[in-house]
């Protein structure tokens, strides 16, 4: 399993809903039984967590229900808010 | 039966976590548990079940969401207001009618609201009655049953640019800020304490600088400030307030330094007065210290320290209380920024006035009672000088909100156990339960429904006496009612702090009985 910052912070995040993940590619919505409104505290949690905003296409269990397509959104939306600070200064 | 609800069923068409758990258990400690419960599935096996594990169930039904084209239906007229109406009494009707037949529980129903209606940027503030005729019949049809909640005057707190999140609500149907779902529980919470009596019962008020403006032993009554107009507003004003809290029940006392015979004269004589003498309790007007005259008002009028509000305009007077006294609640007059303190009386807004007329006729006969007494040698005499007349029956289902009550303000002569009027109800029904409903007059004043008893097979269920009534030895007569009628082995006792007394009492008619104790 490849771990990288991203992936060690939604791996915390989600141990504070009691899920715990042992694959990355894993369904852990469907795994863990995990209700719209808990999914919606989830992303709610990670953005405060990484101070981002998740476009509002991803907000579908779907496009987020691996901690690898989490990380890979997230990611995304800090390299391009990483850019726009960029251009600003 | 903890004073807290254990859990909380919310019964939505919109999403209001994830705050309204986290403000949940802010006010409700950290062990409630927040069942989240779709509206259009309400009716579902697992949700049906959640609905009657619930203590408490929060009915908050959107009105965008449930009547989206609502508004344009009603400008391009193909249906009219009366019409939109009668959908959604009829859609209310079902919705009460499911979740009485589920659950017992107490229900807090949050009205519409229609601040989220974006014409009146192009349209001005033109009034649009449509909401407000909407919630005007709901709140017919749901009288008496649930806990009808102004949603429109918790926007008003918090503001209406404060109380949306435009962003939760496209994204996930989520309308309401963080602010306004924090109003909302601190409402529901509210409701909760209304609901099982968790208040103050008694305001202490001083006079000079309090009732009215200056002091009267120095200024003399013809230079107080009192009337409707100028500096004597806002003690008139505030002596409505007070008027209005003494008739959602609240037993009001005065505790002044000043000679009695001049605030009586205020009282009997000042026109421009709102409170008069029949609204007050117990007058302890002297020049001695203010904690030892709250403690005799406590005593005469059978409170608890802990059940009563103290309101002076003087620090050192309220310093004084807080010190000797640190079970009473006080509050510093200030004209401006006091009100927010009452907040500690949480009132049922559906209080009879003829019974909290007959209360305060009682607390204010005591004191003829006493005269009474001293005329007499033996107390039992004095009992029957008093012509005590007891009314006992089994309790008709209109005298269940005052049962109710009666459980949950009583703390000294009881066994402890608090019923909500829903409670009593589901327990009414059932074959092995009788409850006894015990109203007594003497030669001063009808005292009303002042006590209750409740046998559960061979167990007392549950035994609540006014404080008003203590003294006359109902208790003996009301024990010994039940001891001839019943086989009692079991008692059921919960202390409250204030009613080991009682037990003495009970163990006295009932000698060879189990006291069963829940803590």
């Amino acid at each position: 399993m490849i771990h990288d910052d991203v992936i060690e912070k939604i791996l915390d995040n989600l141990k504070k809903f009691d899920i715990n993940i042992a694959d990355l590619e894993a369904d852990f919505i469907t795994e863990n039984n995990i209700d719209s409104i808990t999914f919606i505290e989830i992303i709610i949690n990670l953005e405060e967590e990484f101070s981002i905003l998740i476009p509002e296409e991803y907000l579908l269990i779907e496009r987020m229900n691996t901690v690898s397509k989490i990380a890979e959104v997230i990611k995304k939306e800090l390299i391009s808010a990483n850019s726009e600070f960029k251009e600003i200064s | 039966m903890s004073d807290l609800p254990q859990k909380i069923a919310v019964v939505s068409n919109i999403i209001f976590e994830p705050h309204f758990v986290l403000m949940a258990k802010r006010y409700f400690g950290n062990d409630v548990i927040v069942y989240p419960i779709p509206y259009c599935e309400y009716t579902d096996v697992e949700y049906q079940y959640q609905l009657t594990e619930s203590d408490m169930i929060v009915l908050w039904l959107d009105f965008e969401c449930l009547f989206p084209n609502f508004y344009n239906a009603f400008f391009s007229q193909t249906k009219n207001a009366k019409m939109v109406i009668e959908e959604v009494n009829g859609l209310f009707k079902r919705v009460y009618s499911d979740l009485a037949i589920t659950t017992n529980a107490h229900i807090v129903w949050f009205s519409f609201e229609d601040y989220f209606i974006k014409l009146p940027t192009v349209l001005g503030y033109n009034y649009n009655a449509l909401i407000d005729k909407i919630n005007v019949d709901l709140s017919d049809i749901l009288k008496d049953k649930v806990n009808f909640i102004d949603l429109k005057r918790i926007i008003a707190e918090v503001g209406i640019t404060n109380a949306y999140d435009p962003k939760g609500k496209y994204r996930w149907n989520a309308p309401y800020s963080k602010e306004m779902i924090e109003a909302a529980v601190k409402e529901v919470h509210k409701q909760y304490l209304i609901e099982k009596g968790l208040t103050k019962k008694c305001l202490v008020l001083d006079c000079d600088n309090v009732l009215w403006g200056g002091i009267l032993s120095e200024d003399g009554v013809e230079n107080l400030k009192l009337g409707s107009s100028g500096f004597g507003r806002a003690y008139q004003d505030f002596q409505r307030f007070v008027l209005s809290l003494y008739y959602h029940g609240v037993i009001l006392a005065i505790c002044s330094k000043n000679d009695i015979s001049d605030v009586m004269m205020i009282f009997h004589e000042h026109g421009e007065m709102i409170l008069k003498e029949e609204h007050i309790a117990c007058f302890q007007v002297n020049w001695g210290n203010k904690p030892d005259n709250i403690k005799r008002i406590a005593e005469t009028l059978n409170i608890g320290l802990d059940s009563m509000v103290f309101v002076d305009d003087s620090p050192i007077e309220i310093e004084s209380v807080k010190a000797m006294l640190p079970e009473v609640t006080t509050i510093l007059y200030d004209r401006d920024t006091m009100y927010e303190q009452f907040s500690c009386f949480n009132l049922k807004s559906n209080t009879s006035v003829a019974d909290i007329e007959k209360r305060n006729e009682t607390y204010r006969t005591n004191q003829s009672r006493e005269a009474l007494k001293t005329q007499y040698d033996s107390y039992t005499d004095y009992i029957n000088a008093l012509e005590v007349k007891i009314d006992i029956h089994e309790a008709a289902p209109i005298e269940f909100g005052r049962i109710s009550e009666l459980t949950q303000r009583t703390n000294k002569c009881t066994n402890g156990i608090r019923y909500t009027v829903a409670e009593i109800k589901e327990r009414a029904d059932l074959e092995d339960v009788t409850l006894y409903s015990f109203s007594v007059s003497d030669r001063f004043s009808d005292l009303g429904l002042v006590g209750v008893i409740e046998i559960e097979n061979d167990t007392l269920t549950l035994f609540s006496l006014s404080c008003r009534a203590l003294g006359r030895e109902i208790e003996i007569k009301m024990l010994d009612f039940v001891a001839g009628k019943h086989e009692i082995t079991k008692i059921d006792f919960k202390s409250t702090g204030k009613n080991e007394d009682i037990k003495a009492v009970l163990l006295n008619t009932f000698p060879f009985c189990d006291f069963h104790r829940e803590e």
